[in-house]
């Protein structure tokens, strides 16, 4: 053999194994099937709240002795048999404690709350109470089990989580202190988390790494048997389909639609099974799509049309069949399939700058191990009157209470000219620089609307409805009154605000970044510091 | 297997592993080498199992069928013929009757199934119990029974216990005062009508079970159904 052919073949191998110990694969997709199927068994328990003794309690009609003598006809035994029928032995009381907890277990599960542990406690909540009754479920219920074991073995609380979220705090919090101990090496180093590693004993790190990375490995292992049991279900679905004459002959979907068990709008459906050619194409599709699902999710450009396909099939079924936890169930697993970079985004499009900044340095890679805080992005300006002392308090309480991703910047420190504000417009009402220079300037409540939805959960939303027209119109209205009588409400003292403003405003104005404006003399030193550590 | 580190061995166009912290210690290396070994072995068992499980028969699932089947039961049982390769296209309608102790008084034919469909009707979320209770526990009966009503598997005497419980419990608002000493159960089969399908064969079908005594038959759990439901 060739041995270049020979080394290269070992380094693709290294590679791929370096790729598989260090890398979390679809770890926002897994952030979002936790989420998914967290949501959906809250919601499903929800709804089965009223029926929920005569499904799986100590009376119901599956009683805990047919139960029993199931899972000795199904021959299971041991730790499985006691898991399975586990529901099965308690009294009415103990079995709302339990209902209740697997509800607050689904909550914890969604909000990532110690996310490894809980994800095993959602595991057994769920095969338990499934397999209490095992007649009453469905091909959702199939999924859903089936999942919930898989997602144990994933790292499916490394985005989206409060996991993340303490994670991020806490390695903001190291890396500000480490900015004000003046421990400017700190900042080119990755970062104080990996600094406090390399503290402990040697063997320590390395049996956190290594650790680390068998976490990463299984992760993998999960992700990819997840994917493989979704394609074996559509597989499994399509090809047998293949088999059917009616799927053949295009009359499937019209016999789907008159049967009697699945018929929540016959109206809808009767009207639907009049149109056979269109009932045959969707049949056909179906199969298709179905069939080829195994092959088509390693082809990009058909991955996505299949999967918009798969949407609309699931959304069918929900609303003519009557089966939406089935569909949604589906769904969520579809969301595997589509790319990290999808989901960030979607991520950053849901939960704002604001959100991003906070967890700027959370970013990990896979576990805990911070990366260092990212170089903060250009940010826009909202221009308010330092002089009043009504604005400043606002600015205050809008700056501690939402968080907004935005620089305050007293119209009085700025250069008006070079931003095309005149005094006039600046002292009637807060002005929104935004970071494009062709983009428009917005004034008042667009402007107050625009910082909001910078801002952190749950002023976003509120934000995005303040720029929506009838509301818009109250908000506009609304601002106008508080502006014109601002110098009668309270913490109106302009010349009090005047002090404090300069003080704190230079502090503000250092990550101008642009240079343009001096940031003035007491603050400076602290200001290049931070300005150092962003570059 | 080594642990073979590539330097910076990423291919061009992706991003770098962040932060990557080399192992430096050979049983750290064995560790995490021995976990990915044993992460492939499963991964790769695991999705043949469920492969063969879910695969038409064919030499190679019945060869290794128990084996496949004690890996995949009970945790990863899974079953996605719904609607393959033909969706039913049939209605069912389950109706049941009621003897009533002690003087064997009748109750007339009661619809079970339009209980289920008079729940679901323009309804967007139905529940569990309206849409898998009683199909599940007809189809459950006939998979363990054949066509003269004797029981074929394991769990035929179950899924009779069942079925008649969820007979009782519809039942138990139509029977006034009585208590219900055996029950009937019969379901009406009308195949859909499409191509190829002749009126006489769109006729409803009856199939009428034999009387079932609740007392005789059920040991318990069933007796306790009528007082409760």
């Amino acid at each position: 053999m060739n041995p270049g052919l020979l080394s290269r073949a070992l380094w693709w191998f290294g590679d791929r194994y370096e790729t598989v110990t260090t890398r979390l694969i679809a770890a926002r997709g897994l952030a979002v099937l936790r989420i998914g199927y967290g949501t959906l068994w809250v919601l499903f328990l929800l709804r089965e709240w009223g029926e929920r003794e005569a499904m799986w309690g100590p009376d119901a009609t599956w009683s805990p002795a047919l139960d029993r003598a199931y899972a000795t006809g199904s021959g299971w035994s041991g730790l499985l048999r006691a898991w399975f029928t586990a529901v099965a032995g308690l009294t009415s009381a103990e079995f709302d404690l339990f209902y209740i907890a697997a509800i607050a277990v689904g909550v914890a599960f969604v909000l990532g709350w110690h996310t490894r542990i809980v994800s095993i406690l959602f595991a057994f909540v769920v095969v338990a109470l499934e397999n209490r009754a095992p007649l009453l479920t469905d091909g959702g219920d199939n999924v859903l089990t089936l999942m919930s074991v898989y997602l144990v073995f994933t790292a499916c609380g490394t985005h989206w989580s409060l996991d993340a979220r303490r994670r991020g705090l806490r390695a903001n919090a190291q890396a500000r202190a480490a900015l004000l101990a003046g421990d400017l090496a700190a900042q080119s180093s990755d970062s104080a988390l990996d600094r406090a590693v390399e503290y402990a004993p040697d063997w320590r790190a390395e049996l956190a790494e290594a650790r680390r990375r068998m976490a990463i490995v299984a992760h993998n292992g999960a992700v990819l048997v997840i994917a493989a049991q979704i394609c074996v279900i559509y597989g499994t679905a399509g090809f047998l389909k293949v088999q059917g004459s009616m799927w053949q002959n295009g009359s499937a979907l019209s016999y789907v639609l008159r049967l009697n068990w699945f018929h929540p709008w016959p109206g809808l459906s009767a009207w639907l099974a009049g149109h056979a050619i269109a009932i045959a194409i969707a049949g056909y599709v179906t199969v298709f799509v179905q069939a080829g699902f195994p092959f088509i999710v390693f082809s990009p450009r058909l991955k996505y049309p299949a999967l918009a396909v798969l949407v609309l099939m699931h959304v069918s079924i929900a609303v003519l069949l009557a089966l939406p936890f089935f569909s949604a169930i589906m769904l969520v697993g579809d969301a595997i399939f589509l790319p990290d970079r999808f989901w960030a985004a979607v991520g950053r499009r849901l939960l704002g700058p604001a959100y991003a900044q906070s967890m700027s340095a959370g970013e990990t890679n896979a576990d805990g191990i911070s990366t260092g805080r990212q170089p903060a992005a250009v940010r826009p300006t909202l221009v308010f009157d330092g002089d009043c002392g009504f604005c400043t308090a606002s600015v205050h309480i809008l700056e501690s209470w939402c968080r907004p991703d935005v620089r305050f910047v007293p119209w009085q420190m700025l250069d008006l000219a070079a931003h095309g504000l005149t005094e006039q417009q600046v002292s009637k009402a807060v002005q929104w620089l935004p970071v494009a220079a062709d983009a428009p300037i917005r004034s008042g409540a667009a402007a107050v609307a625009r910082v909001l939805l910078r801002s952190r959960w749950p002023w976003r939303p509120i934000g995005a409805l303040m720029l929506v027209p009838p509301i818009s119109w109250l908000a506009a209205g609304a601002y106008h009154l508080i502006s014109v009588n601002r110098y009668r409400l309270p913490g109106s003292t302009p010349a009090c605000a005047v002090a404090r403003e300069n003080a704190v405003s230079a502090q503000r104005l250092g990550d101008l970044g642009g240079g343009a404006h001096d940031a003035g003399s007491g603050a400076g030193r602290i200001e290049l510091a931070e300005r150092d550590h962003a570059d | 297997m080594s642990a073979s580190t590539p330097g910076s061995g990423t291919a061009p166009g992706r991003e770098p592993a962040l932060n990557p912290r080399p192992l430096t210690r050979s049983w750290s290396r064995a560790l995490v080498g021995g976990t990915t070994l044993a992460v492939l072995l499963v991964v790769a068992l695991h999705l043949a199992a469920t492969f063969l499980y879910n695969a038409p028969a064919n030499p190679v699932s019945q060869r290794y069928a128990s084996s496949v089947n004690r890996w995949m039961q009970p945790l990863f049982t899974q079953n996605w013929q719904l609607f393959a390769p033909n969706p039913v296209s049939e209605n069912i309608e389950i109706d049941a009757r009621a003897s009533l102790d002690p003087d064997g008084r009748l109750t007339g034919w009661v619809n079970l199934s339009a209980q289920d469909e008079a729940a679901e009707l323009g309804n967007p979320v139905p529940g569990h119990i309206t849409e898998n209770q009683l199909r599940n526990a007809w189809f459950q009966w006939l998979d363990t029974h054949d066509s003269n009503g004797n029981p074929t598997g394991a769990n035929a005497d179950v899924m009779q216990k069942y079925l008649m419980a969820v007979a009782l419990e519809r039942l138990s608002g139509h029977v006034g005062r009585g208590t219900i000493g055996s029950v009937q159960i019969r379901a009406i089969t009308t195949l859909i009508p499409g191509p190829g399908r002749t009126p006489a064969q769109t006729a409803p079908q009856t199939r009428t079970l034999d009387w079932w005594s609740v007392t005789h038959n059920s040991s318990d759990s069933s007796v306790t159904q009528v007082g409760t439901g």
